[in-house]
């Protein structure tokens, strides 16, 4: 019933739903432009919501995030680019299908799949994300301080390559959270003596360095010209179309792989780009023509699509459930929740009920929304991007991210701090640290400080208050167990590639 | 074999951690019987040194990203970041748009004159009509010239 009332919220809000329409159609051209990130776009479209009250704010980045990820897709099956690191499973047999004159119908197998997807990740969060606040709201500073540092270990260990960049980049994004005045006794810490350093960093230029202007300078070095388009040939026949036939076989893959991507969506760090490879590895191994993936096949769009779509509801768990987000989109959407004033947590769901349920609201009709765009115009906003040359798409950008780091506060000196957050951005991917850790730890920081420095007024026996504290052991243990095994399997798999070196 | 680049990277992480750590001295203990301000920073501190120290010492096998392969235009872009910041509180926004306009368009690879002046000109008021006067984004007016103040 909640729901209903979340629905009612957002249409007595106009203004709320012609952004959740408007979020709708830029997230799937953005999500369409390879390179661009849903994540990057949010980051450069957060200073626009400055303007709006929190429903439309919320409802706007967060329908961006859901339809850039099935943006991703069109580049994907059309110029086999993915337009997000999510959609790169679905290259393997989405191009495929588009060279053999079949783009309308992959197109539209990737809308029925990402929508059936995303609802059912949608309709998750709405039945979970309640019941799990009622029990977190019991927690106290010692395990709140337990989930950050769970959510700290985790996203280190999991969210990169490599454990140990992973864990550095986290270190660093608590360094430069610590920068400015120690919120309890005013203490000027790691501030040079710039008084621009004593109210520390702030997001938003953070974000849009670290995710835009890393990426812009990494498509200048490239100097792109032109989307790199591939012939698309024309659809022969009806082959070119989606008919009932090709979807009624492949509920099955599209319901599995939605569940693969709702529980991996709930685990914080691992994202779409996880659910995707998952969802497409288990069900080429389930299925009978295993070796026929991978040649264009509709199955192999289906669950690649499905599965990152259905990670979208359920990541926003963590975040809506303990405040830990537990992808770059939800920790972007954290900062903007505390940017409208809204404290994040399990609280939420009474102090903000309505906003939370006019935004499960909001994401349900955006679903609806980009599935509509992308099944009537997906083919055509593909045609449109491929002619748009990116040698004018990438400095518009650039221009819109200069004026945006500055509206945050009217200050250059942020427009400097994106810069400078670019080149970290840019030295992170080149050496394969994991922007997605820095920034989430960057967020989490004030909060795990203040929780800490709370247990330990609380406590009786000093630090072991978070070993007495089953609840709070337990998510520590979680969080060292998964550090753990995340660095022994690295070593292990260190001394096998060292073996076979050896060997050949 | 350990890739070079992560090697200077955990030097120089291990540097920035000492560093870090020294200039935490200078916070003062004043919560007796807790944790003060000083303490998260210099655990921070000592947790840079020792992932810097790892880094460097790490015999897994690094793939072949490499700093060093920073191209010039990727930097260019940061140079008319910063050029856009020193530029714009002297000759206003949309001179200094212009500019950045055309270099960035430049950087990019726009080499078509018909093109690069279109969208040197477009860019810049299409960005004042959306920021500017659309949201009411307060920019200064150009300390030494502004086109502005020609037309209004």
């Amino acid at each position: 019933m909640d729901i209903l009332h979340g629905f009612a919220t957002l249409f007595a809000n106009p203004t709320a739903l012609g952004f959740v329409a408007l979020a709708a159609f830029i997230g799937v051209v953005i999500g369409a432009l390879p390179g661009l990130t849903a994540a990057a776009a949010i980051a450069m479209l957060v200073p626009l919501t400055f303007y709006l009250d929190p429903l439309a704010a919320l409802a706007f980045l967060y329908v961006i995030g859901k339809s850039g990820r099935y943006g991703g897709s069109v580049s994907a099956i059309l110029f086999n680019t993915p337009g997000t690191t999510a959609s790169v499973a679905t290259m393997a047999d989405g191009h495929p299908l588009a060279k053999r004159g079949q783009s309308v119908r992959a197109l539209r197998m990737a809308t029925v799949a990402s929508v059936s997807g995303d609802l059912i990740g949608d309709i998750i969060l709405i039945l979970g994300a309640a019941l799990i606040a009622s029990q977190t709201a019991k927690f106290g500073p010692p395990e709140y301080f337990a989930v950050y540092m769970m959510a700290f270990l985790v996203i280190g260990s999991v969210v990169g390559k490599s454990v140990l960049k992973g864990l550095i980049a986290t270190t660093l994004g608590i360094a430069v959270a610590l920068v400015g005045l120690d919120p309890i006794t005013g203490q000027a810490r790691w501030t040079f003596g710039l008084l621009e350093l004593e109210n520390g960093f702030t997001l938003v230029p953070l974000l849009i360095g670290v995710f835009v202007i890393s990426e812009l300078m990494v498509q200048a070095e490239s100097r792109l010209t032109g989307q790199q388009a591939h012939v698309i040939e024309e659809a022969t026949g009806d082959g070119g179309h989606l008919r009932w036939a090709d979807v009624r076989p492949l509920w099955g893959v599209i319901t599995r792989s939605s569940l693969y991507g709702a529980v991996i969506g709930i685990m914080p760090g691992l994202g779409s780009s996880v659910a995707a490879f998952v969802a497409y590895g288990e069900e080429k191994r389930r299925a009978k023509d295993g070796d026929q993936w991978g040649t264009g096949i509709l199955a192999g769009v289906a669950a690649p699509e499905a599965a990152n779509n259905a990670v979208s509801g359920p990541s926003m768990i963590p975040l809506l459930t303990l405040g830990v987000p537990g992808t770059t989109v939800a920790a972007i959407l954290m900062g903007v929740f505390l940017i409208h004033g809204i404290p994040i947590g399990p609280t939420l769901f009474v102090a903000a009920h309505d906003l939370i349920y006019g935004l499960f609201a909001a994401g349900l009709i955006g679903i609806i929304l980009y599935g509509l765009i992308g099944w009537f115009f997906g083919p055509a906003i593909g045609r449109v991007i491929s002619r748009v040359p990116a040698s004018l798409i990438y400095p518009t950008i650039f221009m819109v991210t200069l004026i945006a780091a500055y509206t945050g506060r009217l200050s250059f000196w942020d427009v400097q701090v994106m810069l400078g957050a670019g080149v970290l951005g840019y030295a992170m991917r080149k050496l394969e640290f994991p922007p997605a850790a820095f920034i989430i730890a960057f967020i989490l920081t004030p909060g795990a400080e203040e929780a800490l420095r709370q247990s330990l007024l609380l406590s009786r026996n000093g630090w072991a208050i978070f070993i007495t504290e089953p609840v709070a052991a337990a998510f520590l243990a979680i969080g060292l167990g998964v550090a753990v095994w995340r660095g022994w399997r690295a070593i292990v798999a260190g001394r096998n590639t060292q073996t076979k070196d050896m060997q050949s | 074999m350990i890739s070079r680049a992560d090697t200077w990277t955990g030097l120089f992480l291990a540097v920035l951690g000492f560093g870090l750590f020294w200039l935490t001295q200078g916070v003062r203990i004043t919560e007796a019987g807790l944790i003060g301000p000083r303490f998260v920073p210099q655990v921070v501190s000592v947790l840079l040194v020792a992932g810097g120290l790892a880094l460097i010492f790490s015999k897994a096998k690094n793939s072949d990203s490499n700093i060093g392969a920073a191209s010039l235009r990727a930097v260019g872009l940061i140079l008319i970041g910063i050029a856009h910041v020193y530029l714009t509180p002297r000759f206003g926004y949309l001179a200094t748009s212009a500019l950045v306009a055309a270099a960035t368009l430049t950087l990019f690879g726009v080499r078509n004159w018909r093109v690069l002046l279109a969208a040197t000109l477009a860019l810049p008021l299409i960005m004042h009509v959306a920021f500017i006067e659309s949201m009411g984004v307060f920019m200064p007016r150009g300390r030494w010239f502004d086109v502005l103040s020609l037309i209004a």
